[in-house]
C-alpha cells in the first residue's frame, strides 16, 4: 500500500513537469504564429513517444533514491531483517549441530586468545602507570661506556644526587633509593622483610601519600634522629591487623626500638625489581621503607654508584631538558672531567615494559595470525556450507529473495556462531589469564595491570565480531559464483568443480601456520642456546640465602666478622656440605657496584666489584686460573681480578703482585679467576673484581653434596645454633636462581609454541576437511573408477596429487614470508640466525608429515569404498 | 546533427553552469547554443534529468516561473560540478584527436 502511494506521488510530480513542458513549448509556438493544433502537433512530435518516455523515465524514479528519511527507515527494516536473519539462522544452524559445534569452537579460541592478548598488552603497554601524573616520572640513570656492569643503566652515586637536588630546575623533586635489609622481631616468627632505605624527597617525587601517618622525611634521615619506618599495605594488614593504631606503634627492626609512622596505600612498592629491568640488590617486593643515612651503603664518593634514582619532572620542563640540565650539572661537579660519565632520564613506562615490549608485541602478533587461520578455516567451513546449500539457496531466490537477502542470512549465521562461542571463549579467555599471569616468570613488569575489564571485554568482542563479518563475507563470496537460476535445473551430481573452491584457503592456512612454527622454532632454538650457555660457575648442588647481622646485636664492623665467621664454621662442620662461603652478591641477582681501581702506574680502570669471603670461588664452583685467589697470605689486602679485567685493562701483563688503589684502598693482586656471566646468561663477562669483606647483610653460598631439603634444614640449624634471632630469607638453589634469568624468554617461547601448536592443529583440521569433503563428493566417480577396474590405491593417490598441490604451495608461500618475518625476530635471538637452516627443514619436514596423514587417512578410505554401496549410496 | 552518444549528460549539465533551469529552458538554451542545429528528442532530454538527479548530480527543487507556474527546477551539485569538469576535458581531448585523425593528407598512394 504505501509503496502504490509512493508511486502515485512520483508520478503525480512528473506529469506535472510534463505538463509545464508542453504549456511553454505550445505557448512558445503559437507565439511564432501556429495555431493551438498545429503547436499541440509539434510540441508531442519534439518530445518523442510519450507514453514510452514517461514510463521509461516513472521506472527509473521508482529505483529509491538515497534520503537521510528513507536511510533511516532502511536501518530500522535493517534491524528487523537482522532479527529474522538471527533467528533463521539460528534454526538453520540447529539442523547442522556438528558444525555449528566446531565453527563456536574456533570462534571460542579465537575470543580467548584475543581477551588474552588484549589484556596483556592492554594492560602492560597501555594502562597509566599507577602514580599521579606518570608521565612526568623518569628515573635518572649513569652511562659509562668504560664500565661493563651488566646492565647499562648504572645507578647513581650519592654526591651527584645531593648535588642535582641542590640545583636542578628542570625537576621538581627528586630522591633515591637503595636496598635495605630488615629483621622484623618480637611477636613470632623473626621476620625479613625486603625493604629500602629512601631519601625523604623519594615520596615527594612519587607523589604517593600515604594512607595513614605519614611518609619519610629529610630529618629522619640526619644522624641522631629517631628510627622511623614506613610500613606497605601488605605488610600492615598481614601482621597488625590493618589496624590503624598500628601507627606509632613501636616495633623492633633489626633489634632496634623503630617507630611506625605510616602506611603506604594497598599495590604500592618502589623500587619494582621487574620494572627497572635488573635488580641492583634489591628484593622482589620491597614492603617498607626506612630513612636512608648517607654513607650506610659505602663511601660517598663519585665512582661508587649505588643509589637507584626517580625523579619527577618541574611542571613545564620536559624530558630532553631535565636530562640536559643533570647532565651540565654532573660535568661541573667533576670539573669538566666527565671520563665518558654521562646520564639518561627514561620514563616510568619505558622503563617499566622496555624489557618486555617486544615480547609482547611478538605475542599479540601470534595471536593475530592465529584468528587469521581460525577465521580462514571458518570462512573455508561456511563455504562448503554454501555450496551444499545451493539448492536451497535457489528456490528461495526464486521465491523472491534478493541476493543480498542470501548474503545476509550467511553472514547472520557467521555472527550468530561467533556470539555463541566468542561469549565462551571471553570467558575462557578472562579465566586462562590467570593462568598466564601464574605461569609468567615473577620479574614480569606490571601483571597486576593485566586485568579484564569493560575496555577490554569490548575490544575482544569487537575483534570476534569483525572475525565473524570478514568469514561470513567471504564465504558469501562463494553464493556470488553460483547462477541461482540455473541451480535448479541440474541434479546434486556433476558440480564437483565448482564446489571445489575454498581449496586455496587451506593453502593461506598452511603457510600461516609455517610463520608460526619458524618463529617458534627460532625463539625455542635460542632458548636451548641460552639455557646450555656456560655460566661460568657450577649450579648443581649449590643452596644460598640471605643473612642479615642486625646492627642492634653486632653493632660494629668486628661484630659482624665475629657473627659471619661463627656461621661459617658451623656450617663448615657439618657432614656433607663442601664449602659455605659469604658474597655481597649473586649471579643472576643482579650486580650491585662498579668501581674504578687505580693501577700502580697511576691509569685508572673500571671493574664490577664484588666482596666476598675466601671460600667463594670454591663454593661457585669456578676455577682459579692462577694464583692462589683470596685464601693465600698477603701484606695488603688482597683483590682477585677476573680473565675480562686481565685482557682488558692489563695489555696482556701479568697483574699478579701489583699494587691497585680500589676505591682509595692499597691493595695487591694475588690472583685471576675465571669469568663468570653475571648479569644474565646472554650477556658476555666483564671485568670483574674480587675483594674479602663480610658486610652487614651477605650471601650465603652453600656447595653440598646432600638434598636440598637436607641442606636447607642442616642451614637453618646451624644459623639458629650460632644466634637464634637470625633471620635466613631468599632460600633458593643457584639453579633456580639461573632459571629464573631465562623465564621470561621461555615465557615467551611457551605462548608462541602454544600459538604455533593451535595454529598447525587448526591448519591439519582444514587439510582433513578439505580432503575428506573431496573424497566425499566424488564418492560416486570412484566407485564407477574401481567398478571400471581401477585399484583402490590408484584412486587414493588420485585426492593425494590434488591436495599435495595445495599444501606444497602452502609451505613454499609460508616459507618465503617467514624468511622476509623472521627478520623481524632478530632481537628476540640469541646466536641463532632468521634464517636458521635446521628450523626451517624441521618445520616443513613435520608440515609436510602432517599434511600427508592428515590427508591419506581419509583419502584411503574413499579408495576402499565398496562401488556398489557408492553407487546405491548416490 | 544527431546527437553523440554520451554528450547528452554532458550538455545538460554545461546549461545548468549558469544557474538553477527547468527543463524547457534546458532544451530552449541548447537550441540557443547550438544554433538550432541539434536534433534531440525532448523526452530523452527529461529522461536523462532524472537520471542525473538520481545520481546526485543534479539536485532538483519546485519553484515559480516567470509566468508564475509551478516548475520543476535543476541545478548543479558539487558532484555534477565535477563532472562536468571531467567530462569537458576527455571530451575536448577526444575531439581534438579525432580531428587529428581524420586531418585530410596531401599524399596519396
Amino acid at each position: 500500500v504505501k509503496d502504490d502511494d509512493r508511486r502515485d506521488e512520483i508520478a503525480r510530480e512528473l506529469d506535472a513537469e510534463l505538463r509545464f513542458h508542453f504549456d511553454q513549448t505550445v505557448a512558445e509556438l503559437r507565439r511564432h504564429g501556429l495555431d493551438l493544433d498545429a503547436a499541440r502537433r509539434e510540441a508531442r512530435r519534439r518530445f518523442g513517444d510519450q507514453d514510452d518516455w514517461r514510463r521509461r523515465i516513472l521506472r527509473g524514479d521508482l529505483r529509491r533514491p538515497w534520503s537521510l528519511r528513507r536511510a533511516g527507515e532502511a536501518v530500522t527494516r535493517g534491524f528487523v531483517g537482522c532479527a529474522r536473519d538471527l533467528t533463521s539462522g539460528a534454526r538453520a544452524l540447529a539442523g547442522v549441530p556438528l558444525l555449528s559445534l566446531s565453527a563456536s569452537a574456533v570462534f571460542a579460541i579465537v575470543g580467548a586468545a584475543a581477551t588474552i592478548a588484549v589484556a596483556m598488552a592492554g594492560g602492560v603497554l597501555v594502562r597509566p602507570m599507577p602514580y599521579p601524573e606518570p608521565e612526568r616520572l623518569t628515573y635518572v640513570w649513569g652511562r659509562n661506556p668504560n664500565v661493563r656492569a651488566g646492565f647499562t643503566n648504572l645507578p647513581i652515586s650519592e654526591p651527584d644526587l645531593a648535588d642535582w637536588r641542590q640545583r636542578a630546575r628542570d625537576i621538581s623533586a627528586i630522591g633515591g633509593a637503595v636496598p635495605a635489609s630488615l629483621s622484623l622481631t618480637g611477636g613470632g616468627e623473626p621476620e625479613r622483610v625486603p625493604a629500602a632505605a629512601a631519601t625523604g624527597d623519594l615520596f615527594a617525587a612519587l607523589g604517593i601519600e600515604p594512607i595513614v601517618g605519614r611518609v619519610l622525611t629529610a630529618d629522619d634521615g640526619l644522624p641522631g634522629a629517631r628510627p622511623v619506618v614506613v610500613i606497605g599495605h601488605d605488610l600492615w594488614r598481614r601482621r597488625f591487623g590493618g589496624d590503624r593504631s598500628a601507627v606509632g606503634r613501636l616495633v623492633t627492626l633489626n633489634d632496634r626500638p623503630t617507630e611506625i609512622v605510616g602506611v603506604m596505600p594497598s599495590g604500592f612498592s618502589f623500587p619494582r625489581v621487574e620494572e627497572i629491568a635488573s635488580h641492583y640488590g634489591f628484593e622482589q617486593g620491597i614492603a617498607a621503607w626506612v630513612p636512608w643515612r648517607s654513607g650506610d651503603a659505602g663511601p660517598v664518593v663519585l665512582g661508587n654508584r649505588y643509589v637507584i634514582v626517580a625523579a619527577r619532572l618541574a611542571p613545564h620542563s620536559t624530558r630532553q631538558a631535565a636530562e640536559r640540565e643533570l647532565n651540565a650539572i654532573a660535568a661541573a661537579l667533576r670539573r669538566g672531567d666527565t671520563g665518558g660519565q654521562s646520564f639518561v632520564l627514561i620514563s616510568f613506562r619505558d622503563q617499566a615494559v622496555a624489557g618486555v615490549r617486544g615480547s609482547l608485541w611478538l605475542l599479540a602478533a601470534s595471536v593475530v595470525v592465529l584468528a587469521g587461520i581460525a577465521a580462514l578455516n571458518l570462512a573455508h567451513l561456511l563455504l562448503v556450507r554454501v555450496g551444499d546449500r545451493h539448492r536451497q539457496f535457489a528456490i528461495r531466490a526464486a521465491l523472491g529473495a534478493t541476493r543480498l537477502a542470501l548474503v545476509r542470512q550467511i553472514v547472520a549465521e557467521a555472527v550468530l556462531l561467533a556470539l555463541i562461542g566468542g561469549a565462551a571463549g571471553l570467558a575462557a579467555g578472562a579465566a586462562a589469564l590467570r593462568g598466564v599471569r601464574a605461569l609468567a616468570p615473577a620479574d614480569f613488569p606490571r601483571l597486576d595491570a593485566t586485568v579484564v575489564d569493560g575496555t577490554v571485554m569490548l575490544t575482544a568482542s569487537a575483534a570476534v565480531l569483525l572475525a565473524a563479518l570478514v568469514v561470513g563475507a567471504g564465504a558469501a563470496v562463494g553464493l556470488r559464483r553460483v547462477s541461482l537460476e540455473g541451480e535448479l535445473r541440474t541434479t546434486s551430481r556433476g558440480n564437483t568443480a565448482r564446489r571445489q573452491s575454498g581449496r586455496w584457503l587451506v593453502g593461506v592456512e598452511v603457510a600461516m601456520s609455517v610463520l608460526l612454527l619458524v618463529a617458534g622454532g627460532l625463539l625455542a632454538r635460542s632458548f636451548w642456546r641460552v639455557a646450555t650457555a656456560d655460566p661460568g660457575f657450577d649450579a648443581t648442588g649449590v643452596l644460598t640465602f640471605r643473612l642479615t647481622m642486625p646492627p642492634g646485636r653486632y653493632p660494629t664492623g668486628a661484630d659482624v666478622r665475629r657473627g659471619y665467621d661463627a656461621v661459617l664454621a658451623e656450617l663448615g662442620s657439618q657432614t656433607g656440605i663442601v664449602r659455605a662461603a659469604l658474597t655481597w652478591q649473586l649471579p643472576m641477582t643482579g650486580v650491585e657496584a662498579s668501581a674504578s681501581y687505580r693501577r700502580d702506574d697511576g691509569t685508572h680502570a673500571m671493574a664490577l666489584i664484588h666482596r666476598v669471603s675466601p671460600g667463594y670461588f670454591t663454593a661457585m664452583g669456578m676455577r682459579v686460573v692462577r694464583g692462589c685467589g683470596l685464601d693465600c697470605e698477603s701484606d695488603l689486602p688482597a683483590v682477585v681480578l677476573n680473565e675480562s679485567a686481565v685482557r682488558a685493562h692489563w695489555n696482556g701483563r701479568d697483574p699478579i703482585g701489583h699494587t691497585i688503589a680500589v676505591n682509595g684502598e692499597r691493595s695487591r693482586i694475588t690472583g685471576i679467576v675465571s669469568d663468570v656471566r653475571h648479569g644474565s646468561l646472554e650477556q658476555a663477562p666483564a671485568a670483574e673484581l674480587y675483594q674479602r669483606a663480610r658486610l652487614r647483610t651477605m650471601f650465603v653460598v652453600v656447595r653440598s653434596d646432600r638434598a636440598v631439603e637436607e641442606v636447607a634444614a642442616i642451614s637453618r640449624a646451624a644459623v639458629a645454633t650460632v644466634d637464634p634471632g637470625l633471620a635466613v630469607s631468599d632460600m633458593r638453589t643457584l639453579d633456580d636462581r639461573l632459571s629464573a634469568t631465562t623465564a621470561r624468554r621461555r615465557f615467551t617461547m611457551t605462548g608462541i609454541g602454544i600459538f604455533a601448536a593451535l595454529s598447525t592443529l587448526l591448519a591439519l583440521v582444514g587439510v582433513y576437511g578439505v580432503t575428506a569433503l573431496l573424497a566425499a563428493r566424488r564418492r560416486p566417480e570412484i566407485a564407477i573408477r574401481l567398478a571400471l577396474g581401477a585399484t583402490p590405491r590408484s584412486a587414493t593417490w588420485l585426492l593425494l596429487r590434488q591436495n599435495a598441490a595445495i599444501v606444497a604451495a602452502g609451505l613454499v608461500g609460508g616459507l618465503a614470508g617467514a624468511l622476509v618475518v623472521s627478520r623481524q625476530l632478530a632481537p628476540h635471538l640469541y646466536q641463532t640466525s632468521p634464517t636458521d637452516p635446521p628450523v626451517y627443514v624441521a618445520v616443513i619436514v613435520l608440515l609436510a608429515a602432517a599434511a600427508g596423514v592428515a590427508t591419506v587417512v581419509p583419502a584411503r578410505r574413499a579408495g576402499r569404498v565398496s562401488p556398489r554401496e557408492a553407487l546405491q549410496g548416490e | 546533427v544527431q546527437l553523440q552518444p554520451g554528450t547528452l549528460n554532458l550538455f545538460i549539465l554545461r546549461a545548468l553552469v549558469d544557474g538553477p533551469r527547468h527543463g524547457f529552458a534546458v532544451i530552449a538554451w541548447l537550441r540557443d547554443a547550438s544554433a538550432g542545429e541539434l536534433a534531440i528528442e525532448e523526452g530523452a532530454l527529461y529522461h536523462a534529468l532524472h537520471r542525473m538527479e538520481r545520481q546526485g548530480w543534479l539536485a532538483a527543487e519546485w519553484g515559480s516561473s516567470e509566468h508564475n507556474r509551478q516548475a520543476k527546477y535543476y541545478r548543479l551539485t558539487p558532484i555534477g560540478r565535477r563532472e562536468l569538469q571531467r567530462q569537458t576535458k576527455a571530451w575536448n581531448r577526444y575531439a581534438a584527436l579525432a580531428a587529428a585523425v581524420l586531418r585530410p593528407t596531401t599524399r596519396r598512394s
